[in-house]
């Protein structure tokens, strides 16, 4: 499967890789010019158990890219992660403004029918704001496109991030429609071999 | 919802059980003990109930506050959650406020070691990490800090201690402990866990040794001829 992860930090990275691993094309985006370049140089911007050569490896395989332009990216994927940070306001809530602009971003980008996952971590509603904001981009645009927002929250550790990447305890997703369901199934599927780890929910809808 | 409750839940676990460390340090019990005491419950069990100086990390600081204010914003008043947070944040002062009762509050002219800069070993992650608030406390009194950790050196240099003008790094966690008064140990790192204790004491200027990691058994320290504090003890 083609898949852009918008936000190559920590998650991002790690997320991606692994997806490569498993056998997808996977294109990690950020807006850091600098991480980009030097995560084509092959440098890391962080330290994990694992992770260099699985980047590595994946990256000479072309199966792992690495871009700043993530409309290409995200036009050309069947689903898009977005796993930017969610660092704390001034309030103590989470600050979504990054996960927003990254919303729209898609809804300016997308051509055809696309699963937007969140892996950010997110509060109860987050869906519904991210599905608004795609909406009236593409609105903007005048065009009508079909797509589906799924919560998949990540419970990897730092420090063992690959291990619990590669073989989860559980795979979490809120989805509130059964095409996007068998989409993220399909995905995970190779990370459960032993045992089936998934667990659907559904995701609030503003009442 | 679940993501914050999962994050909410460990963070809970860890605030507790330094809440456990507090109360036995003052009642003379010893949270080790009271640690594998209550493990053995398979109610339990042994994950995260370990006492430490305080959880940090990208994650949990900002998720249960998170949560926090979710609640608020849903006419909900949270009470553990930010018990959670409070008792994490006086967490992060124990070790501190432990070489500050042994050494006094004017730290001119002292030297201390830090053994471990990252927010748990395996990482070079330093966000909200507890050394941060324990290199601070000790510089304001006047303490030099030497500081060794085996990945997240660039960090601190980086980012998280760039102002601080009284932290040097070392290559090695022996170099670190070259005239010292005392070695804090903040990350339990696999490669503090057996140190050479005899060279230890050859490098240190006194045998002290503050561990927030709880990683050694305190008899054994005495014996070996180490001044060995603990948390919950
Ligand atoms: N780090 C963890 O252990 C962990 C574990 C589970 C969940 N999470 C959650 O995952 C999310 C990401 O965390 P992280 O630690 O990976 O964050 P991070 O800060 O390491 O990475 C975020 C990245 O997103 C990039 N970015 C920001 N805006 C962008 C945009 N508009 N387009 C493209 N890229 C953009 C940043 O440049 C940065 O590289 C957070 O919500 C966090 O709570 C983190």
């Amino acid at each position: 499967m083609k898949i852009s992860v918008i936000g190559t930090g920590y998650v991002g990275l790690v997320s991606g890789a692994c997806f490569a691993q498993m056998g997808n094309t996977v294109t990690c985006v950020d807006i850091d010019e600098q991480k980009i370049a030097s995560l084509k140089e092959g440098h890391l911007p962080i330290y994990e158990p694992g992770l260099e050569e699985m980047v590595l490896h994946n990256y000479k395989a072309k199966t792992l890219h690495f871009t700043t332009h993530a409309k290409e990216a995200i036009a050309s994927s069947k689903i898009c992660f977005i796993a930017v940070g969610t660092p704390m306001g001034e309030d103590g809530s989470a600050d979504l403004q990054y996960v927003l602009s990254v919303a729209k971003t898609i809804g300016e980008s997308m051509q055809e029918y696309l699963v937007i996952v969140d892996k950010s971590t997110v509060p109860v509603g987050t869906a519904d704001k991210v599905r608004q904001t795609i909406q009236e981009a593409l609105d903007a645009r005048a065009v009508t496109i079909e797509f589906d927002i799924v919560s998949n929250p990540e419970f990897l550790k730092e420090g063992a991030a690959i291990a619990d990447f590669m073989r989860p305890d559980r795979v979490v997703i809120g989805a509130d429609n059964q095409k996007a369901l068998d989409i993220m199934h399909d995905l995970y599927a190779p990370f459960m071999k032993t045992r089936d780890r998934f667990i659907s929910m559904d995701i609030k809808v503003q009442r | 919802m679940t993501k914050y409750t999962a994050n909410a839940m460990l963070a809970t676990k860890i605030s507790f059980m330094n809440e456990i460390a507090n109360i036995c340090e003052r009642v003379g019990a010893d949270v080790n003990q009271v640690r594998n005491g209550i493990g053995s419950d398979s109610r339990i069990g042994y994950s995260f109930i370990y006492p430490g100086c305080g959880y940090g990390g990208s994650c949990f600081p900002k998720d249960v506050q998170a949560l926090a204010k979710t609640a608020k914003d849903f006419g909900y008043t949270p009470k553990i959650l930010d018990a959670v947070e409070a008792v994490n944040y006086a967490q992060k002062n124990v070790m501190g406020t432990k070489v500050i009762d042994y050494f006094g509050e004017d730290l001119k002219g002292k030297t201390f070691a830090i053994w471990g800069l990252a927010f748990k070993p395996e990482t070079d992650d330093m966000r909200e990490a507890s050394s941060i608030t324990i290199i601070n406390t000790l510089t304001k009194l006047g303490a030099k800090i030497v500081a060794y950790d085996p990945k997240a050196i660039k960090e601190a240099q980086k980012h998280y201690l760039k102002d601080n003008a009284s932290v040097s790094y070392a290559h090695s966690k022996y170099e670190a402990l070259k005239n010292a008064d005392a070695v804090i140990l903040v990350t339990e790192w696999q490669e503090f866990r057996s140190p050479d204790f005899d060279e230890m004491k050859k490098l240190l200027k006194n045998p002290i040794f503050f561990d927030g990691r709880n990683q050694f058994n305190k008899e054994r320290m005495k014996e070996i001829g180490f001044e060995y504090f603990q948390i919950g003890v």
